[in-house]
């Protein structure tokens, strides 16, 4: 409906309405007002009797002089009609002998009054009023209910009058439409009645071909093409067409092309003048189109059939419409005959090991939104071919963009770039030399197969092999029979484990397997039966033979394992249990286990170590060192020792952790910290700061790198290298006894000093001595603890003694735990010493501020 | 006490079989059990004097250890003749009663008087309403004056005597009205139906403010009193009158027995004959005028 013909109906909608609501509200207000006035005259007679009657009983109370009455009946007289606002009973003389409110006087109210004479003097008034706020307030009441109605109603009348008019608007419009038509009509009928007017070019025939009429636009197509032959613009088999229509058909059509003009003759009868009219329609732009589109397609094909990918379409039913040369050659068809087969006839589709119907894929397809593909690699399953593997993709083809009618596949062949790609990946997670997996996808393993033991409840077993005196076989005859033997154990190894068992060269001659889904006691059979065939084994290399043996650590992954880290360390914990309890057998890891758990626990202390270094946990405490002979046992110097935070707060003591440094290659790592921060200590303190004993571990002592660091170090942070004596064990400077010499050499060339600690406890001790340049010798407190008690050794701390006197050594004792063991130090010259009995260790820090104000004689200004 | 009563109860009882009581202990038994009658002039409704009296009733037995029954009289003559007759055992009167009650048989047993506000006497006003032209007793000639009721003591004939020995007798007033109550007799002044008017002194006060103004004060006469009649038992009557004579201003009970009587009542207080006689001697001169008979 347009707007020029809406406009008129809802101005009369509207009209309307105004005029109902008038003369509604105009009707309510009337008979609102009318109730109103009613309401207020019947108020003003009750309020006319009411002063009638009080006036009457009020004359005879006060005729009875009863003024002490008059005020409470008054109120009482009041109190039981509501609508009475005020009584008020006044004297001539305006002396108000009773009352009665007003207690809320009211705005509009009806006053009446009464004189009453009731002695021969005696006068009063009486005032009456009553209160019309209710009457009022009712009205108010009434006209908000009325005012609703009136509204909804008129919403109601709004609704049906417009309904009424838009009926009534249509159904004059359909009327005008069919009178329209019917106009329309005769004058088509007018203008076939008079061709002459028709703008398409029309010629008539009779029914024996004679030209009847031709109308002036027919004429003007003729000029067109610049001939009089009528005849000559109508298709070449004209007559023919006449003749049919001459036979009863009704119409005819039929084409002529005129140079690069295509025109469309459309034969009709015209029963009433028994002729036969031809319309003609200039239809070159449509063929043109037509062409275009023909061109498209062919190139279209042969594109299609050119590119080496397969490309299939489908129906939605999964028919093939359409296959290019690369699928039918790939499918070792032609082009033709798959066409109309269904396409599980052609090939068949597998994705993850499941078979992926054509329907599936159709169903994919249109489940993606219009223009997005489905892309996936499958394997492609042809009849009496290999199976290849082949990215798929899919889109659906659809009508003019709206409903799908069917899908277009292209299948690109990766069979070859599968196969490497797998190729490489197999590398990537084998060993090489043994053929077995490797570490990493030894671990995925394990990770599946903890997840499957925490998860279905299964039981697996991880073994951790590793090989006894390969190091002999690798050290004597070389890598490449050290890598034939490897070979020919993995070879040994495979046969003991299933096909479902997961089998791995973990490290150099460390072999790890998990036995999926066996019980322990059968586990242990198969791995002892494996060690028997190893140990039975001879490697025969270059006229030499050799016997090898296996340490295997076993750990049961079950509900309770916590991680692969937790099993890992588990299964070498319990192997190291069983190379240090005497090599080629199987140990069971036992939570309780002493060995295991002691193995474990230096594990963890690796992460600790590292985090307390990374995280400055670390500290470092410094014990003092005394001279013994002196009368207050003087502080000479301090052995610097290293503590640690633990996560809780706690203070570790260096015995927890050390020996896991000293074991997994962190002791130089903590060496260095605690050189660089007691040299950054000593740097900050006054110029006269106390002689330091430092540690050092044997890795330590063995890289080169130490003294150029300590150089540096002391250069840095101007420390005079004679303050520093450095603490070396026996055990560990015989270890590598040539580059420690050197190291000692070098270091003591620059000013530090050393000491040999906890002397007396290796067995060789007095031998090496000789040949260790140092300067003090730290007498093993385990001589020291008990030397005024035990004889054995307080001779063997004589004996030590003597020799460091030969040698020219200072004797520092420690573990002097109280003052008889200072007494018998004393006794035997020992020069310094150290222990709880003396000082407890304190931070370093704490240490030089409470010594900062002491007259210290140091160690190194005495000697 | 009723004479009679112990013997009915007695006889009620002997079935029962109170055999072993001996003739000499007899009275003992009906004094013991009979109840004390309370007397009261009906100046108020009998429900309300019932609730005003009853406190002071329950005191009256706690104390004598006798139930004490409160009977209020038809009217001020029943209950005259009661008290005459013997038939209450204690009464409540008011002065103007008691002097009749003594001209005609002799003075009771005096028990205690009330005191009001501190004071066991009233008196009167004469007044008029304020700017009405009335300052002095002379000024009354020629108005309208308003008495309370004709045997009211302060609301018409103490203030009668007043005006007669003032030298006004009703004659010179212009017209006079007796009203039924002292505070009827205020509000016709203020409203303008008199000119003037007489009510005791309380009446008065109360409604001053309002637009009155005093002309004359007339002498104070002794307040309400407690009586038991002739014939009584000594020692009963000495019992009550101390019993009553302890309600004194100081103690914290006699608020609570008094105040439902009346509010401004503060002890009872001893009492004689003579604190009538000045009552007694303005009702001698009334009746000699043919006021009161």
């Amino acid at each position: 409906m347009s707007k020029f013909f809406q406009l008129p109906t809802m101005t009369w909608v509207v009209l309307a309405t105004v005029l109902f609501v008038l003369v509604l509200s105009m009707t309510s207000a009337i008979v609102i007002w009318n109730s109103h006035s009613e309401h207020i005259a019947k108020a003003e007679e009750v309020a006319q009797s009411q002063l009638e009657t009080i006036s009457m009983i009020v004359e005879i109370e006060l005729q009875k002089g009863n003024y002490e009455t008059l005020s409470s009946l008054v109120k009482q007289w009041a109190t039981n009609h509501k609508d009475i606002d005020e009584i008020k009973l006044i004297a001539r003389n305006g002396f108000i002998i009773a009352g009665y409110g007003p207690y809320l006087p009211s705005a509009r109210r009806y006053l009446v009054n009464k004189q009453i004479a009731y002695s021969y003097r005696g006068a009063a008034t009486l005032t009456l009023s009553m209160s019309l706020e209710n009457i009022y307030n009712r009205t108010v009441e009434q006209s908000l209910q009325a005012a609703v109605a009136v509204l909804l109603l008129t919403g109601l009348f709004t609704l049906l009058i417009y309904l009424f008019l838009t009926r009534r608007y249509e159904a004059n419009l359909l009327t005008l439409m069919v009178e329209e038509l019917k106009d329309t009509e005769s004058r088509n009928l007018q203008l076939a009645a008079f061709p002459s007017e028709n703008p398409n070019p029309i010629i008539a025939f009779d029914l024996s071909g004679k030209i009847t009429f031709k109308n002036p636009a027919y004429i003007k197509l003729m000029q067109g093409f610049m001939t009089d032959d009528p005849i000559s613009v109508l298709p070449a088999n004209h007559h023919a067409f006449l003749e049919r229509i001459a036979n009863g058909e009704s119409q005819a059509f039929g084409e002529n092309e005129i140079g690069k003009v295509n025109l469309l003759a459309h034969y009709q009868m015209i029963d009433v003048a028994d002729e036969v009219y031809v319309y003609i329609q200039d239809i070159t732009a449509q063929r043109a189109a037509e062409k275009a589109l023909r061109k498209e397609r062919n190139q279209a094909h042969t594109t299609l059939a050119s590119i080496g990918d397969s490309v299939i379409t489908v129906d939605l039913n999964g028919i093939v419409t359409y296959l290019n040369a690369a699928a039918a050659k790939l499918c070792r068809t032609d082009t033709k005959r798959p066409i109309g087969q269904h396409f599980s006839e052609l090939l068949r589709l597998m994705n993850d090991g499941e078979e992926w119907t054509i329907q599936g894929l159709i169903v994919g397809c249109r489940k993606s939104k219009p223009n997005q593909v489905v892309n996936e690699q499958v394997s492609l399953m042809i009849p009496d071919r290999e199976t290849l593997q082949v990215q798929l993709t899919a889109t659906q083809v659809s009508n003019q963009g709206t409903e799908s009618e069917g899908v277009v596949i292209v299948m690109h062949d990766i069979t070859r770039e599968y196969r490497l790609q797998a190729e490489l990946h197999r590398q990537a997670s084998h060993d090489s030399l043994t053929d077995l997996i490797n570490r990493s996808a030894f671990e995925s393993h394990l990770e599946s197969a903890l997840e499957s033991a925490k998860n279905r409840g299964k039981e697996h077993i991880l073994c951790f092999m590793d090989l006894d005196q390969f190091k002999i076989v690798n050290d004597t005859c070389g890598h490449v029979a050290g890598d034939e033997l490897l070979r020919q154990l993995a070879r040994i190894m495979r046969k003991h484990f299933r096909g479902s068992d997961v089998l791995a060269r973990v490290g150099g001659d460390e072999f790890s397997a998990i036995l999926i889904d066996c019980p322990l006691p059968q586990a242990i059979e198969r791995i002892d039966s494996l060690r028997e065939d190893v140990q039975e084994h001879v490697f025969n290399w270059e006229n030499q033979s050799f016997r090898i043996s296996l340490s295997v650590g076993v750990s049961p992954i079950n509900l309770y394992s916590q991680n692969v880290v937790q099993l890992m360390s588990t299964a070498d914990a319990a192997c190291y249990s069983a190379k240090d309890s005497g090599r080629n057998r199987i140990v069971v890891y036992q939570k309780d286990s002493v060995t295991t758990r002691n193995r474990l626990g230096e594990m963890q202390w690796v992460s600790r170590i590292n985090g307390a270094l990374e995280e400055d946990k670390l500290v470092l405490y410094a014990q003092p060192i005394v001279d013994l002979n002196s009368d207050d046992l003087q502080t000479v110097a301090v052995e610097i020792l290293v503590r640690m935070h633990s996560p809780d707060g706690e203070l570790v003591p260096p015995g927890a952790f050390l020996p896991a440094a000293d074991r997994y290659d962190l002791a130089e790592r903590l060496d260095s910290w605690v050189v660089e921060e007691a040299l950054r200590i000593l740097a900050r303190c006054r110029s006269d700061y106390p002689d330091c004993f430092i540690n050092l571990s044997g890795s330590t002592l063995s890289h080169q790198s130490l003294v150029q660091n300590l150089k540096k170090l002391l250069q840095q942070y101007k420390i005079k290298p004679e303050k520093i004596t450095f603490e070396v064990t026996e055990t560990t400077t015989i270890q590598n006894l040539s580059n420690a010499l050197k190291m000692i050499r070098e270091l003591r060339e620059l000013g530090c000093k050393f000491a040999l600690d906890d002397f007396g406890s290796g067995l060789s001790s007095f031998g090496y001595l000789k040949n260790l340049p140092i300067d003090f010798l730290k007498i093993d407190g385990m001589f020291i603890k008990d030397m005024h008690t035990d004889s054995l050794d307080k001779g063997m701390v004589e004996a030590i003694k003597t020799v460091a006197d030969t040698m020219e050594l200072t004797t520092i004792a420690e573990f002097v735990e109280n003052e008889e063991i200072v007494e018998e130090l004393r006794k035997l010259g020992i020069d310094l010493g150290q222990g709880y009995g003396i000082a407890h260790p304190k931070p370093f820090t704490e240490f030089l501020s409470e010594t900062q104000d002491d007259n210290v004689i140091w160690l190194s200004s005495r000697m | 006490m009723r004479n009679t009563s112990w013997i009915t109860l007695w006889m009620k009882r002997l079935p029962v079989g109170v055999v072993a009581v001996s003739l000499a202990c007899l009275s003992t038994i009906a004094y013991s059990t009979d109840s004390l009658v309370f007397g009261i002039h009906p100046y108020r409704s009998h429900a309300e004097l019932r609730e005003m009296f009853t406190p002071l009733a329950e005191y009256l037995s706690r104390r004598t250890g006798k139930p004490v029954e409160v009977r209020i009289g038809v009217s001020y003559e029943s209950h005259f003749n009661a008290i005459v007759n013997g038939e209450v055992d204690l009464a409540f009167i008011g002065p103007a009663l008691f002097v009749q009650l003594t001209d005609k048989y002799g003075v009771p047993n005096l028990l205690a008087r009330l005191e009001i506000n501190g004071s066991p006497t009233f008196a009167g006003k004469i007044f008029a309403k304020e700017g009405a032209g009335i300052h002095s007793l002379d000024d009354l000639k020629g108005t309208h004056f308003a008495f309370g009721s004709k045997s009211s003591t302060m609301s018409h004939l103490v203030p009668r005597q007043l005006l007669f020995e003032a030298g006004i007798d009703i004659d010179d007033f212009s017209s006079h009205h007796f009203f039924s109550s002292h505070d009827n007799v205020a509000l016709a002044v203020l409203s303008g139906d008199a000119d003037a008017g007489a009510v005791k002194e309380a009446v008065f006060k109360k409604y001053r403010q309002q637009g009155l103004i005093e002309i004359a004060t007339t002498s104070k006469i002794s307040e309400h009193l407690f009586i038991t009649p002739s014939g009584t038992d000594r020692e009963m009557t000495r019992l009550l009158r101390e019993q009553l004579l302890n309600l004194s201003a100081d103690k914290a009970e006699t608020a609570r027995v008094l105040h439902p009587i009346k509010k401004t009542a503060t002890a009872l207080v001893r009492v004689e004959d003579s604190d009538y006689k000045k009552l007694r001697d303005i009702f001698t001169a009334l009746r000699v005028r043919g006021v009161v008979e």
